[in-house]
């Protein structure tokens, strides 16, 4: 059967905002990490689908989890800022392949599969404690919170990746 | 009017991006993500039953540690209530204004600029919002919203938070206020250099807001230096409380702070 069927790509989504809400967000290395694996939304998301249903997505998970996590809309901004830029982030990723038809994330080779997902982690994170603390003298603030956030992000969300990922054939 | 037509038919994404974002800014700014007591009331039920599930089964797991504390607090309390003198004064008559009502903090936060907690107490359980939340090791933070069951707390690790503190055996006093970066300790400013001040030295509530009652304890003085303009201390205080591992807790209700507030409204009018 079709993953990119809209019913599977619901409930990953699903999927990925209760990890969010009741593991992810509950978890707290060195007393100020809490890593936010949701970003993989962007590389589950089949990629040459309608980019209209794409930011609605992104604007719709982003508002669930800031209801559940009393963030006042900061995940809904930068969740639909990363599925705007997503595809940009995807042709500097992949380059040229990128725009075929046949182009499927998951037969990519690894290297540039990991570049795009920390890359997107990296800015999706810059862009959200940027947006916090809105205050330019808490700059090695946020470049502490986005340094150690991203690297507890990508390694959780490779690990979700390679759990759940179907073997090879 | 056809170019008009085509800038919009050929920019669609762009327009639905921003029209996204514009939404997103209004929910932030519109008093931080709540509309209206009913969106609040809706979205506390859901999250609030969600996270009191969750929260549920995590505290099932801690019930022997939680049975040895509430039985230390328990001989604390009674130890306390064998030495109580009972004061033939005013202050006794004024503290017993305050009454408690004990909940549970069911979603904790603090690693956030702004955090928020939610509370297993709502308008059914008599709280409301501008009731202080402690527990026994200090201040906790302000209720900001109560809907029917659940109620959404203002953590003292919240950029807005400003909350009146003093330092213990004096009257000299400040605003406890959070710079959003490590969550065991918070800032005491507006304290003035005539306060003789050391490291080590307790804060306490100071009583002067309708909030909180006098000397609840919050933290002890980790360091300090004066202002640019030299007038004013800036303290870091190392709270009592582990902000990180927060449960059972108390909501004060002051039960004369309408007539204290009536009076206040009367003098400034």
């Amino acid at each position: 059967m079709n993953k990119d069927y809209p019913i599977f790509v619901s409930l990953r989504i699903f999927a990925l905002v209760l990890a969010q809400v009741f593991i992810c967000s509950k978890l707290h290395f060195f007393g100020f990490v809490s890593p936010m694996i949701y970003v993989i939304f962007l590389y589950l998301y089949p990629t040459h689908r309608d980019r209209h249903l794409l930011l609605t997505a992104g604007f719709v998970t982003g508002l669930i989890l800031d209801i559940f996590l009393d963030s006042l809309a900061l995940h809904t901004i930068c969740l639909t800022i990363m599925c705007y830029i997503r595809p940009r982030i995807m042709r500097f990723t992949f380059g040229l392949n990128f725009e075929q038809k046949t182009f499927r994330i998951h037969k990519t080779p690894t290297q540039q599969r990991f570049t795009f997902l920390y890359l997107s982690i990296l800015i999706h994170h810059f862009i959200y404690f940027s947006l916090e603390a809105l205050d330019p003298s808490m700059f090695v603030w946020i470049l502490k919170k986005v340094l150690w956030t991203s690297v507890a992000s990508f390694v959780l969300s490779v690990l979700v990746l390679a759990l759940f990922s179907s073997k090879k054939s | 009017m056809r170019r008009i037509l085509n800038f919009f038919l050929g920019n669609t994404v762009r327009l639905l991006f921003w029209f996204y974002i514009l939404i997103a800014l209004g929910l932030s700014a519109q008093n931080q993500m709540y509309f209206s007591a009913a969106y609040l009331n809706t979205s506390n039920r859901i999250t609030g039953s969600t996270h009191g599930f969750f929260n549920g089964i995590s505290r099932y797991f801690s019930l022997q540690s939680e049975n040895d504390f509430l039985q230390q607090q328990n001989r604390v309390l009674q130890q306390q209530l064998a030495q109580l003198p009972y004061p033939p004064d005013s202050l006794y008559k004024t503290k017993k204004n305050f009454s408690y009502i004990s909940g549970e903090i069911i979603k904790n936060s603090f690693t956030a600029k702004d955090n928020y907690l939610t509370l297993s107490l709502g308008a059914e359980d008599s709280v409301s919002p501008d009731m202080g939340v402690v527990n026994e090791k200090g201040i906790i933070g302000i209720i900001t919203h109560s809907g029917k069951k659940f109620s959404r707390v203002q953590s003292i690790l919240n950029s807005q938070s400003r909350i009146n503190a003093k330092i213990k055996g004096s009257d000299f006093f400040g605003g406890l206020v959070w710079d959003g970066k490590l969550p065991n300790v918070v800032q005491l400013i507006d304290v003035p250099n005539l306060a003789q001040i050391s490291v080590g030295d307790t804060i306490v509530s100071g009583g002067m807001s309708a909030i909180f009652p006098d000397q609840l304890p919050i933290g002890t003085i980790k360091n300090f230096e004066l202002t640019q303009a030299k007038d004013y201390y800036l303290i870091s205080v190392r709270l009592f409380n582990d902000m990180q591992n927060i449960g059972r807790v108390y909501v004060i209700e002051n039960q004369l702070r309408t007539a204290i507030e009536d009076i206040e409204n009367q003098s400034n009018e």
